[in-house]
């Protein structure tokens, strides 16, 4: 099957530092990825990159085997590709319920002339799914950091993308929220219909420094050090690769 | 009474040349000073339609409309959109272009005073207080536009999608929005608020080349008090200034002069005990 | 060619090009004329009436030969001083200052304010001005105080403090008209003012001799110069019951003043002086609205002495506009001509003697300056058999009236009629009863 998504040689200086270096890999339409690494070693370089939010200094990206290194990250974002920010940046002046309808709108799936009423129901969907449907009329500026965590997720599965890639879904929840935010991640990509969100299993790929609750759902990992790749394949063999194990200083992964 | 007839007349067109500013402001980030030029130029569109061209006042008031918002959009796009990180460099080239759409306008038709008329004339009396009746239009229109901004902002797809680009840019290009593109709107509608309220209010004052002027002073003390990018705080400030700007001229007629002064004193004051205006975001919040 | 030769090229063409200019300047100066600096503010109608007056006096002059100097006629060169002294001061300082090389008399001013600057500048330059507008007091009361430092300042306008009294002797003609026609005994008066130091003694005057006139003062309102909306202002003034609106305006206001009162049909009578209304477009303007409205001019079309209805009538024709009182230059013009003549010469000690003398008929009344023992020294005179000014009101159709003088001290120019209050107020009043 034909790569979903294609990085060749990709490089992104910051000053003197080189924050992603010389990296190449490839997602399939099918796939759930994890990018791991170190604190600092590239990862959400990596997604700004693929999501237009940052111009690599070298290399492409392809999307369905359309070169989109160049294009804005708007048009990215119709293209089927979203994330979300490892930093939260909600909108924190509207409603909850309008930071998703966002996502509904840009993605340019909504058809012109849709009501905005459906576009409010399929944005209520999707916080469904992730489980902050009660919060909808209230500000964003008032969640919690887990909430907050839900909230992003929200706002990228709204667009209904292909690839969706994640900066930290489990950032800010106890090991319990994140037991049942792996789940609904793995549910999402398996695909199905939410509601009036028809989602069709997007490809993921996943930054996360919870490794435990990570390998558990990926079906391989790409290790991140110093910006370059240190090691691709499945999870089993990942956490007892002793390369990886030295990167993360003796870490047990396990 | 007449304090109470007056003020919301007058708050009515104050708060909307206030929220057209303060959605430009929001969407584009840019403070146009330039931007009651365009109040001016529709006004003298209007009177050259009317006037001169002897047009028929349903075609001369669209058509000065939608010219003298061209002109605004375009001044923006070619202008001050490039520059539009350097707020200083906006506010000093937006400057310029109001004295530059000034001088233009004194050299086309130097410094004569001249007039439009109104959409319907005479005046009527409402408990006892005489209001024109291109007042009561300019109020119509007022509510109208204020009235259908709200629904536009809370109901459709570019309302919530400006909305959220006076919140943050980026994210709203990360969520496949162009930014640039909510900005122009809400630069068309903008402008378009200007130039509207110009055209109704157009034949109760006179028209020539200084009267961008007051105006702008008035729209920056509102938004100022209001809280910068607030639409909310727009419109509430829009009328409280207009109520010390009435107070003043009925209850210390001497003072008639500073009735502009006084406004900008209650917006002094109000800063003075919260300086993010009266629903302004507290800066480091909204930068988060 | 390279970017740099063609900026370099440019700059040599503009060296030339300014160094030719300089020369051409230099010649010009070898011609002889006489050089009278014509300050205003061009931009504003003040302005170009100084213009428009000033020329027609030198299209006249030098077409019968010009000044005669020393034996040698001499064509007079009017050059035009920017002074945008309604905006700046600072402006107005400095146009003076960079003209006072290049000119041998001055005349011109509208706004108090910049002209006491601007006559600091000329006085300095000892160059004569003679003041053709700004009407504040103060401007003459500095001959009188300091002589041999301000000699040289003369003015052909009468000066505020007259302009009030004028104004309050027919505030009581229309008192006495409202007595009589609509039978309220004490009427009463709102004075409408823009902010301007101009019209402080007037206010003053009018606060004062209001009630001793058998009136009663509502209130003072005194909105920016530059205001675009007087009803609130209006609406106020109504809510008084003044029966009165004494107007003292001099900015861009007054047209919006005019128009509004008239569309409101405020029942009122506008009364006093409005700069503005002495435009021939004001009742374009007001879309009408400016019919009844009162005002305080030089000149109208009555006949003050032989000169003036050919000269209204030559500058309606030649600029399709009413000469305002700014266009006394084409008076000053001819004032300044016959001192040249008797003096022989242009020195301005010489010509200042000469101005003195003056007693000249124009077109704008008799002319004749106090003498520089009086409080008002070189300011014009004024009273009955001197200048009087005049006042007029707008009629149907845009026609402009002369309403005052009509029978004070015995004067009633030819060509006045007596003042109409308006019919809506009329109607509101004799309603109310
Ligand atoms: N905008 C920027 N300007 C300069 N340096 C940057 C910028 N963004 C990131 N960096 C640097 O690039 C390197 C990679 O950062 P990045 O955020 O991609 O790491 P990360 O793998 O996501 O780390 P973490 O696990 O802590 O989130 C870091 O050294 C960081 O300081
Ligand atoms: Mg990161």
């Amino acid at each position: 099957m034909a790569s979903l998504l294609i990085v060749e040689n990709l490089t992104k200086r910051f000053g003197g530092l080189t924050a992603v270096n010389d990296a190449s890999f490839q997602i399939a339409r099918d796939e759930i990825v994890g990018l791991i690494g170190p604190n600092g070693s590239g990862k959400t370089t990596l997604i700004r990159l693929i999501t237009g939010a940052l111009k690599p200094d070298a290399g492409i990206v392809k999307f369905r085997g359309e070169d989109i290194t160049k294009k804005p990250s708007w048009e990215i974002v119709k293209k089927g590709i979203s994330a979300t920010h490892q930093v939260v940046r909600p909108f924190r002046g509207l409603p909850i319920i309008a930071n998703v309808m966002i996502g509904c709108i840009g993605a340019g799936k909504a058809k012109r002339g849709e009501w905005v009423k459906r576009i409010e129901a399929k944005a209520q969907d999707a916080l469904e799914f992730c489980g902050i449907a009660h919060l909808a009329k209230e500000l964003a500026s008032v969640l919690s950091h887990g909430d907050l965590t839900r909230l992003e997720i929200a706002r990228a599965l709204a667009t209904e993308s292909e690839l969706l890639m994640l900066d930290e879904p489990f950032g800010g929840l106890n090991p319990n929220e994140t037991e049942l935010m792996a789940k609904s991640i793995k549910r999402l990509h398996k695909g199905g219909r939410f509601g009036r969100l028809h989602s069709e299993g997007p490809a993921m790929l996943i930054v996360e420094h919870k490794l435990a609750a990570l390998m558990k759902i990926v079906d391989r990992v790409i290790v991140l050090n110093y910006g370059s790749i240190l090691a691709v394949g499945p999870p089993e063999e990942i956490v007892r690769d002793e390369k990886v194990i030295e990167a993360y200083m003796g870490r047990n992964l396990q | 009474m007449q304090v109470l007839i007056s003020g919301i007349m007058i708050g009515s067109v104050y708060a909307v040349l206030a929220l057209g500013f303060s959605l430009i402001w929001g969407a584009a980030r840019i403070i146009n000073l330039a931007y009651t030029s365009f109040y001016m130029l529709a006004a003298y569109f209007f009177y050259v339609g009317i006037s001169l061209l002897g047009l028929n006042i349903f075609i001369a008031v669209p058509l000065s409309i939608v010219i003298a918002t061209l002109i605004g959009v375009s001044t923006y796009k070619f202008c001050l959109e490039r520059i539009r990180a350097h707020d200083v460099v906006v506010i000093l080239i937006s400057i310029a272009l109001a004295f530059f759409f000034e001088e233009c306008i004194l050299s086309i038709f130097g410094h004569q005073f001249h007039r439009v008329p109104p959409f319907i004339s005479g005046y009527r009396e409402l408990f006892g207080v005489r209001v024109l009746n291109q007042y009561f239009v300019a109020f119509g229109f007022s509510v109208t536009l204020i009235l259908g901004l709200w629904i536009f902002l809370s109901r459709s797809r570019i309302g919530i999608a400006i909305r959220a680009t006076s919140q943050d840019k980026e994210i709203v290009n990360l969520m496949g929005i162009s930014e640039k593109r909510v900005s122009i709107i809400a630069m068309i509608i903008g402008t378009g608020f200007v130039t509207i309220s110009s055209v109704v209010v157009a034949p109760i004052y006179v028209v020539e080349p200084s009267m961008w002027m007051h105006p702008i002073i008035m729209i920056l003390a509102i938004v100022v008090l209001g809280g910068l990018g607030s639409l909310k705080g727009s419109f509430i400030a829009a009328y409280i200034l207009a109520f010390s700007e009435v107070a003043v001229v009925n209850w210390l007629p001497m003072g008639a002069f500073i009735k502009s002064a006084v406004a900008l004193l209650v917006m002094i004051i109000v800063l003075a005990i919260r300086p993010e205006g009266l629903f302004g975001v507290v800066f480091e919040e909204e930068r988060l | 060619m390279s970017k740099k030769n063609f900026i370099s090229l440019v700059s040599i063409c503009l060296l030339v090009l300014g160094a030719s200019w300089g020369t051409v300047e230099a010649r010009k100066t070898d011609v002889k004329t006489i050089k009278i600096g014509v300050a205003g503010p061009m931009k504003f109608t003040a302005g170009e009436n100084h213009w428009r007056g000033a020329i027609m006096a030198r299209d006249e002059i030098n077409k019968a030969g010009g000044v005669l100097v020393g034996g040698v006629k001499t064509p007079i060169e009017l050059v035009k001083v920017e002074t945008n002294e309604i905006l700046s001061v600072s402006d107005a300082i400095l146009s003076i200052e960079r003209a006072a090389e290049k000119v041998h008399f001055f005349m011109g001013t509208k706004r108090s304010e910049s002209a006491l600057a601007m006559q600091d500048v000329a006085m300095k330059h000892k160059k004569i001005f003679i003041g053709c507008g700004a009407a504040h007091p103060e401007l003459c009361v500095r001959v009188a105080k300091n002589y041999d430092k301000f000699k040289y300042y003369f003015r052909v306008v009468i000066n505020s403090a007259y302009m009030g009294k004028i104004l309050f002797l027919h505030l009581g003609d229309v008192a006495k008209i409202v007595r009589e026609q609509l039978g309220i005994e004490k009427p009463k008066v709102a004075v409408l003012a823009d902010k301007l130091k101009w019209a402080d003694p007037v206010v003053k005057a009018v606060e004062t001799n209001a009630p001793k006139m058998g009136m009663e003062l509502v209130g003072v309102w005194r909105p920016s110069a530059t205001a675009s909306d007087v009803t609130a202002e209006l609406a106020a003034i109504k809510d008084s019951g003044a029966h009165i609106i004494f107007q003292a305006v001099s900015g861009p206001m007054g047209v919006a003043l005019g128009k509004q009162w008239g569309e409101l049909e405020i029942p009122a009578a506008l009364i006093g002086g409005n700069a503005h209304a002495i435009v021939k477009t004001f009742w374009e303007a007001t879309g009408g609205h400016g019919h009844y409205v009162t005002t305080q001019t030089g000149i109208g079309p009555v006949k003050l002495t032989e000169k003036t209805m050919p000269f209204w009538e030559g500058f309606v024709k030649r600029f399709n506009a009413f000469p305002g009182y700014e266009s006394v230059t084409y008076d000053a013009v001819y004032i300044l001509k016959e001192a040249i003549e008797r003096a022989g010469t242009l020195d301005s000690n010489d010509v200042v003697l000469e101005l003195e003398k003056t007693d000249y008929s124009g077109a704008f009344g008799r002319m004749v300056f106090y003498p520089r023992d009086h409080k008002f020294a070189h300011d014009l005179k004024f009273g009955p058999g001197y200048n009087t000014w005049i006042l007029v009101q707008w009629r149907d159709g845009g026609k402009l009236v002369g309403i005052w003088p009509y029978g004070w001290e015995g004067i009633t120019y030819e060509g006045s009629e007596k003042y109409v209050l308006p019919p809506w107020m009329v109607k509101y009043w004799k309603k109310k009863k």
